[in-house]
């Protein structure tokens, strides 16, 4: 027997051959994984067994041996060199087995643990094997396996060899010896490209733009490798349920395996969602990657991980996102060949379902128990792997959650598992219930003991006297002392008591009584105070009108109030008038002409108008218990209960202003009034903290932020409460730090409809460094629920809708709207028979109870499916050292009516229609300016009858040209004319499969009359290119063209022909080649041009796309071909009137129009492409062709509009797509709203600075679309952010969302930067940015190369192909003029830049 | 047709194990969802038809039989 110990070095035998064998790419991904933490056991994967028996241990090893022997994965060993890595086979085992004796169950305990999170040295040794042994007790066998050798389907193939072997040992027969399949000959036959099927299918999943969810608003990947597991057991009842829906109609897939599969990963997914507010999340999927039966037998590692989405709508249930994640599962096992995963397609989970249908069978006559052991490491960027196994194959399905340590804490992974079982629960339970209403919280999370804590806080609120009691109560208490002070002096208890008096009395003389509405239309007086009192002793509601709201506003007030006596000044009166009757402040006495008695009775307290949904402003009512409740509170809470001084210096139509009135005077503070001037903005707030004489200041955000700016520390003022909008942790902790350590900041959170304020939070510099305050905890008699859809607690740390309810908490709904009040106002579920107030507002509890704001539900963004949240972007955009101020929100472009130009009819959607004033467009205007000099470029038929004479005498088969024939007018006239130049012309047309039966049969009797050969080409892989090319570009026309010209290449050189005649039209000549800029004076370098498209010509072939790989062969594996043949347009040579083509047609050939395609094509599917290309795109594929077509006299400018608004017959474009196999759902990108960040910056901070700044900050859906800087953020009167007052943002949304990028770093790259930036019309560029990737085509490089010879700079356009980045460009420009040839190494091209070098040909496909 | 099928079954999917054609390849756990799908994506370009993923299922796809009578069915429509 062989015998190691842990300790020992393996000794590394000799290989059994020197042939290094590559790896495959599943281990590739494990080997690159490996290489990140190669001390961290992350792909260890080690077993223990445990025995009913004793073995005995020689024939163990005996066995074990001989296995080893027969599979030479358990031989094999990792190298690298040259930062390659291969594996080497060798004669010896490449790992250790041993005999261990422990007499202590505990030591074999902790030597597994211990040797389970032994890294692997892979170049050493792969595996280690022990059987321990106690005495007179059974075996227990440690196999630990590193991941690069096995899977968990390897592993048990091993077990199973061994067990077979130990039979046979100890039945006195040799085991078995014959080899085992391995992975190395499966690594021998993997292909070396994937399957271009799947390779397409991944290349499309993985544009789409995607954003991990944050579970539990958690880091979305961790940050290291330590790992903790837990172990669920799901128990026969589940489990016997689970296997009753697998077996079921309804559920049932391929197979059993495959039919729990997708029930585990529905609830995942549907898990994920739910805890991360994800609405389209994505999971890893394991497959085993073994595509044969030999496969199957085989040691080794298979396994891949492919990513698996699916969209959960607001109703969906577990049946209809199970039926989702089965159709998604099985497209994905059809792409999963092998190799087919990628470094790029791991980056698109953070959670992993690994389903392991591995059983273990009998070792030694019966099955031992088996262990996948903990190694306590996972994979730094999964934060969870659900390893879902049944090893003893007897249905009882264990769950193995690995959290990642640095995304779950210990109470989240207790906690999410128990989501998780619930989430299958509700499942098995009821498949059609709606996911978003299950309830998954456990009984114990902090939002569970909100709801339960209802009852007892409505059991124990004791009710607060009404504030006039209270009032009069301080009267008699301290008649003299002062309750309200402004410049004009103070206003003693007593005083306020007799005016108050006086208003009611004056109120009731005007006609009002109890349960009227009167209007409060003042400044800030002192009277202020004396009239809301008095409308209260009246018994009627306050409705407050906010003088510097304008006059409209304040009429949809009066009309919706119904308000007919408004209290007024009469300086005021010039402003607004309105209200049939107006009691002015100065007409109403110091004091009651008699003792006036109070009125109490149940009408609102007051009417707070705020803006309603349809524009209309809506009524809430809230009722004096409630304002004497909160008005209490406020005092308790913010001024310590004792005789505070509050500033009154906000609107008073907004209830902000209740707390600075209502808490001081019901209960002994005082109110220092800040009156407002009536023109230009409201700044009293910066007087407030210039006279610090106050005590206690209720503010916004906005108002703190503007009293920051000017700051200075403040010695009086010691408490300040935020609300109304969201408070930004870095704006109160700048506020400590200008104000002073003493000021105690309190978030106040409430909604009008719960009166004023309903939670609080003491801001903590220390503590609270989440992006915004937390909103806190509930206020006093307050009831607070975060809730699911189903009205049920969320878990902590997730979001849900926020709920307020309590008694004398709520307003008592809107006035005069039942229907907007009742679904607002809902039945509370936790306190029978009351109300809860919807807030509209999403929140999540921290475990330790305090709430966490996260925007308005009607702001949300959701970009890739991910909740965005506004104040965090706030946060980071505050964090640049020059932005003072800023403001978040989302805009969207007005979709404008689309115009026409004038004159060649091109609509303002196309994206370059640059359509101007006059109504004309830039490709207009620009042609009109070079047309005469872009005569150069063409040549006569002399010219072509020199080349067609010169391919004669090349030709080294019977033809001199192959001629395109669309079977179109213009390439039917081509034809015509090159007969009479040669009639050894062979015409071939492309019979894509949709050609018209009339262009067909035009084709035929043409090329039969001209007596010319023709043939028609075709190719089995048509639809396959259709579809790829439809994915590629919205359209057709691309794979049609592509496929012409390779067949047309082919064709020309099996027939020996040196030519090939094209029936491109001048318009498709200027369209894809001719830019202004190549005629600009004294230039026109014709050969440039000729350089350039043969350079794109062999870069285009080159690309692999569905076409290149169906049809290249060895066409273009060198450039020869380019030698042998050449390309020349006819109409180059030929300048002539579409009419006389006509004339020609109708005189001398039997030609048609074809009428059986409904437009001037020759094809039955280009409706499609034309339908996918409008959907996926937004405008029409052929709108700049026929622009061209126009410009050039061939269509009418009302032909080709005509022609462009024709209707699409979908049905017969959805037949034809069916058909082609074209099954992508056809949804319009999304031109939703976008995030546009205005900010006030000292000095000139450029947005494309602050865009950089925020890239190396923020996820790039978060980073805002447009910055746009202002002078300063409008402010409404009530203090918060006037969104309508903000500019607009400019154009440039195509370039918004980008990355970081390199400035440019020399004089010549700034040159050519200042190029780039004019030609591509970008205002934002990195020297790194490639051409194409930035919008470059052709004509950009024209332009380009042009620009540069202006600037003196040695740069073709071929070299702007050639050198894509502007670094690489100033490189070749700064050699030395006049070195020898200039490098031209042929640049690498990246897939994207070839597919817009492939968008250069072919624009289209009609004639 | 069911020759192809056949042979696509017994060289690609089963290392050259022969089988019949009322042989039940999945629940015997000869042919996985893996194997299904590669069958799946060789029947339509091998025959140019669509197999819709509704269609995936045990009843098309249990036996040879049963798989012969689909593609036969569905390339009638």
């Amino acid at each position: 027997m062989r015998r190691g110990t842990p300790a020992d070095p393996v000794p590394v035998a000799v290989a059994a051959s020197d042939a290094a064998i590559p790896l495959t790419r599943a281990q590739h991904l494990i080997w690159t994984g490996h290489a990140l933490a190669p001390d961290a056991p992350v792909y260890n994967m080690a077993w223990r067994f445990d025995f009913r028996t004793s073995l005995d241990p020689a024939s163990f090893g005996q066995a074990f041996r001989s296995v080893v022997q027969r599979c030479d994965t358990l031989r094999t060993i990792f190298e690298e060199t040259d930062g390659v890595p291969r594996q080497h086979i060798l004669d010896g085992p490449s790992g250790a087995f041993q005999v261990l004796n422990f007499g202590d169950e505990d030591a074999v305990v902790r030597w597994i643990a211990e040797q389970a999170r032994r890294p692997f040295d892979v170049s050493r040794e792969t595996f280690r094997s022990a059987l321990l042994q106690r005495p007179d007790g059974p075996s227990t066998w440690f196999l630990n396996l590193h991941h690069l050798v096995t899977d968990a389907s390897s592993s048990e193939i091993i077990f199973r060899e061994v067990a077979r072997a130990y039979e046979a040992v100890r039945s006195g027969q040799d085991p078995p010896c014959a080899p085992m399949p391995s992975v190395a000959e499966q690594a021998k036959r993997e292909p070396g490209e994937p399957d271009p099927d799947a390779q397409a299918y991944w290349e499309r999943r993985l544009a789409q733009p995607i954003a991990l969810p944050r579970l539990y608003q958690r880091p979305a990947g961790g940050s290291a490798t330590n790992a903790h597991r837990v172990v669920i057991p799901l128990g026969p009842e589940r489990c016997a349920k689970l296997r009753g829906y697998a077996g079921s109609d309804d559920f049932a897939a391929l197979s059993a395996t495959q039919s729990l599969f997708n029930l585990l990963a529905t609830v995942l997914v549907a898990w994920i969602s739910r805890v991360s507010g994800q609405s389209a999340p994505s999971i890893g999927v394991v497959t085993h990657g073994r595509r044969s039966l030999e496969a199957r037998r085989a040691v080794g590692c298979f396994v891949e991980i492919f990513p698996l989405q699916a969209e959960i709508g607001d109703g969906e249930t577990f049946r209809s996102l199970h039926a989702k994640v089965a159709r998604e599962g099985l497209d994905l096992l059809r792409h999963a060949g092998p190799g087919a995963s990628s470094a790029k397609a791991q980056g698109r989970f953070n959670v992993v379902l690994n389903y392991i249908p591995t059983a273990f069978g009998a070792f030694g006559g019966a099955p031992p128990d088996v262990a996948w052991l903990d190694t306590g490491h996972t994979d730094p960027g999964h934060a969870l792997r659900l390893n879902v196994t049944d090893f003893g194959g007897r249905g009882a399905i264990e769950l193995a959650f690995l959290f990642n340590d640095s995304v779950f804490d210990a109470d989240l992974r207790a906690r999410a598992p128990r989501h998780f079982l619930r989430a299958l629960d509700g499942l098995l339970a009821d498949p059609d219930v709606p996911i978003r209403t299950l309830a998954l919280a456990d009984p114990d999370e902090a939002s569970t003991r909100l709801a339960r804590r209802a009852e007892l806080v409505t059991h124990e609120a004791t009710p607060v006297d009404d504030v006039v009691a209270s009032f009069r109560r301080l009267v008699g208490e301290a008649p003299d002392a002062v309750v309200v002070q402004d410049c004009a002096g103070d206003t003693s208890r007593a005083a306020l008591d007799a005016r108050s008096d006086a208003f009611a009395q004056a109120l009731a003389e005007a006609g009002a009584g109890p349960g009227c509405l009167v209007g409060i239309h003042l400044t800030r007086v002192s009277d202020l105070p004396a009239a809301m009192l008095g409308v209260l002793k009246l018994g009627a509601s306050v409705v407050p009108l906010d003088p510097a709201q304008p006059p409209g506003r304040l009429d949809a007030i009066l009309r919706e109030a119904g308000l007919r006596v408004v209290i007024s000044e009469r300086q005021l009166a010039g402003r607004w008038a309105g209200g049939e009757t107006r009691l002015l402040v100065d007409d109403v006495p110091a004091a009651p002409h008699e003792p006036f008695t109070p009125v109490h009775g149940d009408a609102p307290a007051y009417v707070m108008f705020t803006s309603g949904s349809t524009g209309t402003p809506k009524g809430v009512q809230v009722g004096r218990p409630a304002l004497a409740r909160y008005a209490r509170w406020a005092h308790t809470e913010f001024a310590g209960g004792g005789a505070a001084a509050w500033a009154l210096h906000s609107a008073i139509g907004f209830d902000l202003t209740i707390t600075s009135l209502f808490a001081p005077l019901a209960n002994g503070g005082s109110i220092v009034a800040y009156r407002e001037t009536l023109e230009g903005p409201d700044l009293s707030v910066l007087r407030v903290f210039e006279d610090d004489a106050v005590d206690v200041v209720k503010l916004t955000p906005a108002h703190l932020s503007l009293a920051v700016e000017a700051g200075r520390p403040v010695r009086r003022i010691r408490a300040l409460v935020l609300g109304g909008e969201d408070l930004p942790t870095q704006l109160a902790r700048r506020a400590c730090e200008t104000l002073g350590e003493h000021v105690a900041i309190f978030n106040e959170y409430g909604p009008t409809e719960a009166t004023v304020g309903c939670m609080i939070h003491r801001f903590d510099p220390g503590a609270d460094v989440a992006p915004s305050v937390p909103i806190g905890v509930p206020a006093a008699a307050t009831c607070i629920y975060v809730l699911d859809a189903g009205l049920h607690p969320v878990p902590d740390d997730v979001v849900g809708d926020l709920y307020v309810a309590g008694p004398d908490r709520l307003a008592a709904g809107y006035l005069n709207r039942a229907a907007e009040t009742s679904e607002r106002f809902v039945p509370d579920p936790f306190r029978p028979g009351s109300k809860m107030y919807r807030t509209g507002d999403f929140a999540s509890v921290r475990p330790d109870g305090v709430l966490r704001f996260h925007g308005r539900a009607d702001d949300q963004v959701k970009i890739g499916g991910v909740r965005i949240e506004l104040g965090e972007i706030r946060q980071a955009v505050l964090a640049h050292p020059d932005v003072t101020d800023c403001t978040l929100g989302l805009w969207q472009r007005t979709p404008s009516e689309t115009v026409q130009c004038a004159r060649c009819g091109i609509g303002s959607d196309y994206p370059d229609a640059r359509i101007d004033h006059t109504g004309v467009c830039g490709l207009c205007r620009d042609y009109d300016e070079y047309r005469s000099r872009a005569a150069t470029y063409f040549r006569d038929m002399d010219g072509l009858r020199r080349i067609v004479a010169r391919a004669a005498d090349r030709k080294t088969g019977a033809y001199d040209c192959v001629m395109l024939l669309s079977g179109g007018k213009d390439s039917t006239y081509a034809l015509c004319q090159l007969a009479e130049i040669t009639p050894s012309v062979l015409a071939a047309t492309l019979d894509n499969g949709f050609l018209s039966a009339q262009a067909k049969e035009n084709i035929r009797r043409v090329t039969e009359s001209l007596g010319i050969e023709h043939r028609f080409l075709t190719t089995p892989a048509m639809n396959e290119i259709f579809v790829d090319s439809l994915n590629r570009h919205a359209n057709v026309c691309n794979g049609c063209f592509k496929t012409i010209y390779t067949l047309g290449l082919k064709l020309a050189r099996d027939e020996g022909a040196p030519l090939i005649v094209t029936g491109l039209s001048r318009g498709q000549m200027f369209e894809t080649r001719l830019a202004p800029e190549l005629f600009d004076s004294g230039k026109g370098d014709v050969a440039d041009i000729d350089a350039m498209v043969l350079e794109a010509r062999k870069t285009y072939h080159r690309f692999q796309d569905v076409a290149a790989r169906r049809l290249n062969g060895t066409l273009f594996d060198d450039d020869s071909i380019f030698d042998q043949v050449e390309f020349v347009d006819f109409y180059r040579y030929c300048d002539v009137p579409v009419t006389e083509v006509y004339a020609y047609l109708r005189r001398h050939v039997p030609w048609v129009r074809p009428a059986d395609t409904g437009r001037s094509t020759n094809c039955l599917i280009n409706d499609a492409g034309i339908h996918v290309h409008k959907t996926l795109r937004g405008y029409h594929n052929y709108a700049l062709p026929y622009s061209w077509d126009v410009r050039m006299g061939h269509k009418t400018r009302d032909e080709a509009r005509a022609e462009l608004e024709d209707e699409i017959d979908e049905t017969r474009v959805t037949a034809i797509l069916r058909e082609i196999g074209f099954d992508r759902s056809l949804d319009a990108p999304s031109h939703g709203p976008r995030i546009v960040c205005h900010y006030v910056a000292k000095g000139d901070l450029a947005p494309d600075v602050l865009r950089r700044f925020l890239g190396r900050r923020l996820p790039r859906e978060m980073t805002p679309a447009h910055f746009v800087p202002v002078a300063s953020i409008p402010l409404t009167a009530n203090g918060k952010v006037d969104r309508a007052q903000l500019p607009e943002p400019g154009e440039d949304v195509s370039q918004a969302i980008r990355s970081v990028t390199t400035a440019p770093r020399t004089s010549l790259e700034k040159t050519l930067w200042d190029i780039w930036r004019a030609v591509l019309r970008r205002s934002e560029l990195g020297v790194e940015d490639n051409f194409y990737e930035v919008g470059g085509d052709s004509i950009a490089a024209i332009q380009i190369a042009s620009r540069a010879a202006g600037a003196g700079l040695n740069v073709s356009a071929v070299d702007v192909f050639r050198h894509q980045t502007i670094a690489e460009l100033a490189a070749l420009a700064g050699q030395a003029p006049g070195a020898p040839e200039r490098p031209r190494a042929r640049a690498k091209l990246d897939a994207r830049s070839k597919q817009r070098l492939e968008e250069l040909f072919g624009r289209r496909a009609n004639d | 047709m069911l020759d192809t099928i056949k042979s696509f079954i017994e060289t690609e999917l089963l290392s050259g194990r022969e089988i019949d054609s009322g042989e039940n390849l999945l629940l015997s756990g000869l042919v996985d969802s893996l194997g299904v799908m590669r069958l799946v994506a060789f029947i339509e370009v091998k025959f140019g038809l669509k197999v819709p993923a509704a269609d995936i299922k045990l009843v098309n796809f249990a036996t040879l039989d049963a798989i012969v009578a689909y593609v036969g069915a569905r390339a009638e429509q």
